[in-house]
């Protein structure tokens, strides 16, 4: 774990604090959020979420830093190449707040690794995989640990960001189960499109800390459509 | 296979007696496989099961994907009944990140 020296910065969240309740600022500052992937939807979901409070962060993903990454991935420069995203995302987060948590697993997300690794303490998930494998796996473990989900997926110009509840059939659920099957598009990924999507992730985090539990999200799909430049809500039907 | 959903490529886009001209709308790798002068002509009510089957004669790299329907808006099942709609989307799951 890596722990910044707590320095009092009274004045750093003044500019959003007031957005918080009283009960979201202590959802936000006593949960462990958990970022599952820290490549480009990671990257920019962490660099939000750190600047927001203290928070407490767990971030897992097993790899190296290399030179593609850094079109999309803003926590690592050049000197970083050949390093594992979390050692490098880590260091980073802890400069740019001193007061937050960093813990690190240089792992692919398990269940079984979750269970060992993951206390009792309430934890929410942002999910910036790269896999539908390994969106298969956080979705089951959404459903075993009772968490709840903010999804981020991105394929060229497109994006989507949902957000799946504790409860509910989750991804499987919006897409089918057929989707963890799938081969991995391999398609470009430009920054703009991570950046547009990991901003909706954080955004409904925040509605999350301040609600009771359903957020926009939850019940509408953030569709970004980088090539005619629109976006939409499309309504999702309950959840069963 | 539907008779009451006809895919269409380009050229004016007029309602026929009895059927209606709804827009499609591809996301991601779709939009790669299904071209943007691509529509549909549908005679009400038809399922979105259906509309599916017309589609991939068409286009049928669709068949490879999980797609996802939404009409007006509106993720739906394949056992949807569509009594109208103005736009069809189709949307794939998206794996980066």
């Amino acid at each position: 774990m890596m722990n910044g020296t707590p320095q009092p910065h009274p004045d750093r969240y003044t500019r959003h604090r007031t957005f918080f309740s009283d009960a979201g600022w202590h959802r936000l500052t006593s949960t462990v959020i958990v970022v599952a992937g820290v490549g480009g939807l990671g990257s920019h979901v962490l660099s939000s979420v750190v600047r927001l409070g203290p928070v407490t962060l767990l971030l897992w993903d097993p790899g190296v830093i290399d030179e593609p990454d850094l079109n999309r991935q803003i926590l690592y420069t050049p000197a970083d190449i050949g390093r594992q995203k979390v050692d490098v995302a880590a260091e980073v987060l802890v400069r740019i707040n001193p007061e937050v948590q960093v813990s690190t697993q240089a792992l692919p997300i398990t269940a079984e690794r979750c269970d060992t690794v993951c206390a009792s303490a309430q934890h929410v998930v942002f999910d910036c995989l790269d896999s539908f494998t390994a969106r298969a796996e956080l979705d089951a473990i959404r459903s075993r640990r009772g968490w709840t989900v903010f999804h981020g997926g991105v394929e060229g110009l497109y994006g989507q960001a949902v957000t799946f509840g504790p409860d509910g059939a989750g991804y499987a659920g919006v897409f089918g189960p057929e989707y963890a099957s799938m081969a991995a598009a391999g398609k470009p990924i430009l920054p703009m499109t991570v950046a547009v999507i990991a901003a909706m992730q954080v955004g409904e985090f925040v509605h999350w800390c301040n609600g009771d539990g359903s957020t926009p999200l939850s019940r509408t799909m953030f569709v970004y459509d980088g090539q005619s430049m629109r976006s939409d809500g499309i309504a999702l039907a309950a959840q069963s | 296979m539907s008779t009451r959903v006809t895919v269409r490529t380009g050229g004016p886009r007029e309602e026929e007696s009895g059927a209606a001209v709804v827009a499609i709308r591809s996301f991601g790798k779709l939009s790669d496989i299904v071209p943007a002068d691509a529509w549909l002509q549908i005679a009400f009510p038809v399922s979105v099961e259906a509309v599916r089957e017309a589609l991939v004669p068409a286009f049928p790299e669709i068949a490879a994907v999980p797609v996802r329907f939404a009409v007006d808006g509106t993720l739906v099942g394949d056992d949807f009944l569509v009594t109208e709609a103005r736009e069809i989307a189709l949307f794939p799951p998206f794996s980066g990140g």
